[in-house]
């Protein structure tokens, strides 16, 4: 169903491009695999830098960083909470 | 309450009565004439009149009640009620009736009610939806007070629309149409102080001050001391921020025409605190804030409460964390004997920030859960969003990570279905 819904996806359509990766990621992570999970929100979390979608950057650095503290990885995890609050902060979200 | 015309009256009463046309007209009266009456197609002439109440037994001044009139003394009744759930359809209903029968002066003041019934409400839609009938009306009426009264409607409607340029343009024409101050002293002198206040809102000062000052040089001729009083601290306010040296001297001014009205005093001191935060004269502003909690009437503690709040709200954005926290304690207590969420929620929201600039995160960290507890009750969910985010930001501060990522991902979950 994913690769069906990644054929449907025209070029140039980020949104449903991002929505598309976090589904991805949601899948993997509930089949327990780390590395596809892992892979597929830096690759969201590039992306949504690219094309200058720093929220939605901001959201997925959050994202990963629970992705990594769920996982035990606390060090990993500070970084992209780090990284997610700085972006949250460089869009006047947090002071 | 429905209109009826002279002829509508008299024919329900027949009826009511159960009488034919021929026993109202009990051979005074052609039967064919009292049916044009019933029609409303020939006038009456009083002693007519008078013969058909008496046969109705109703009274006569009820009978010779004309539609206008009628119009006029519901208007009055609608005022009264103002507010009501019936109000919006009452006037509606008797703004159709007024144009129906071209009275175009009561159908301007019926819609300028409605307009500034709307206007109170910020009802937009309803709003957009009666300006084309207003605008209409304003020119059909032939009072030449009712075009300034159009214009200010309209200063405002664009004025709480953030239009403020636009609202510029019709206060100033509600100012040059009426140009004698004298005589329009209370319309000139609100379209002055509205367009005074757009420039302020664009933050054009110099404008500001200079339309403004036009107020004062009409000072003596301003009778009302509250009105006086309003130009004075707005004049006052607008030379602050041009750095002009006669502010000690409107401050006064607006403090003498205030005379018993603390509240207004203390809000006036609030404001300039404001100003000199923003102007980097810190001392001045902590004196003007000392000052404002000094004189608030202490009576009303809801009042007094959500003022005290206001000044920490200030002080903790201008990094005065002790004085901030000299008030906090009291306005805590007066909450929470008040039992009024949306305070308590401020009060545990403001200590808990006090506590994080004193780096004091345990604490801190209950206060704002505290909050955060309350606002769970009765806030949107843009403000639970960003409470959310503030939390998880206090705890990426004091190195809670996985605290800091719950609540991140908690107002990124919530954001989704904003």
């Amino acid at each position: 169903m994913l690769n069906e819904i990644m054929e449907n996806i025209n070029e140039g359509d980020a949104d449903n491009l991002l929505s598309y990766y976090i589904l991805k990621y949601r899948i993997s992570n509930l089949e327990n695999n780390y590395n596809e999970s892992e892979n597929t929100l830096i690759i969201a979390l590039d992306y949504s830098k690219n094309i200058g979608n720093i929220i939605k950057a901001a959201e997925i650095a959050i994202i990963l960083g629970k992705f990594y503290i769920d996982n035990g990885d606390d060090k990993k995890a500070a970084v992209y909470l780090n990284m997610g609050v700085e972006l949250f902060k460089e869009q006047g979200i947090l002071k | 309450m429905e209109i009826l015309s002279i002829g509508e009256k008299i024919k329900r009463a027949r009826i009511y009565k159960g009488y034919t046309l021929k026993d109202l007209c009990f051979g005074k009266i052609s039967v064919s004439k009292m049916s044009c009456i019933e029609n409303n197609k020939v006038n009456l002439e009083p002693e007519v009149l008078e013969f058909i109440a008496q046969k109705l037994d109703i009274d006569v001044n009820y009978l010779k009640e004309d539609i206008e009139e009628q119009i006029i003394k519901n208007i009055t009744m609608c005022h009264d009620t103002f507010g009501n759930l019936n109000y919006e359809n009452e006037m509606l209903y008797n703004l159709e009736i007024s144009e129906d029968y071209g009275y175009f002066n009561s159908a301007f003041n019926i819609v300028h009610s409605l307009f500034s019934y709307y206007l109170r409400f910020k009802a937009n839609d309803k709003l957009q939806g009666i300006i084309a009938k207003y605008y209409e009306l304003c020119f059909k009426s032939d009072i030449e007070e009712n075009h300034l009264i159009y214009n200010m409607d309209m200063g405002k409607f664009l004025f709480i629309n953030e239009e403020y340029q636009q609202a510029i343009t019709y206060y100033k024409a509600a100012r040059s149409d009426f140009s004698n101050f004298l005589v329009n002293n209370n319309y000139v002198m609100e379209a002055i102080l509205e367009e005074s206040r757009c420039e302020i809102k664009l933050k054009n000062y110099k404008n500001a001050y200079d339309i403004a000052k036009l107020l004062l040089e009409e000072e003596k001729n301003i009778s009302d001391k509250h009105k006086l009083a309003e130009v004075y601290h707005l004049v006052a306010i607008l030379s602050l921020r041009n750095n002009l040296n006669d502010f000690e001297k409107l401050e006064n001014k607006a403090n003498n025409a205030n005379k018993e009205d603390y509240y207004m005093k203390a809000e006036n001191k609030f404001d300039y605190a404001v100003i000199f935060f923003e102007s980097n004269h810190k001392n001045r502003a902590l004196k003007f804030i000392k000052e404002s909690v000094e004189i608030f009437p202490k009576e009303d503690k809801l009042k007094l409460t959500k003022f005290i709040l206001k000044n920490i709200n200030l002080l903790i954005g201008n990094d005065e964390i002790e004085i901030a926290d000299s008030f906090c304690e009291d306005s805590l207590n007066f909450a929470i004997n008040l039992n009024n969420d949306e305070l308590i929620e401020r009060a545990y929201y403001y200590k808990s920030l006090i506590l994080c600039a004193q780096s004091n995160f345990i604490s801190a960290e209950m206060y704002i859960n505290l909050s955060l507890d309350v606002l769970t009750k009765f806030g949107k969910k843009n403000e639970i969003y960003r409470r959310y985010m503030e939390i998880g930001n206090m705890y990426n501060k004091i190195g809670a990570i996985s605290d800091s990522l719950k609540y991140f991902t908690l107002a990124i979950a919530l954001m989704k279905k904003i």
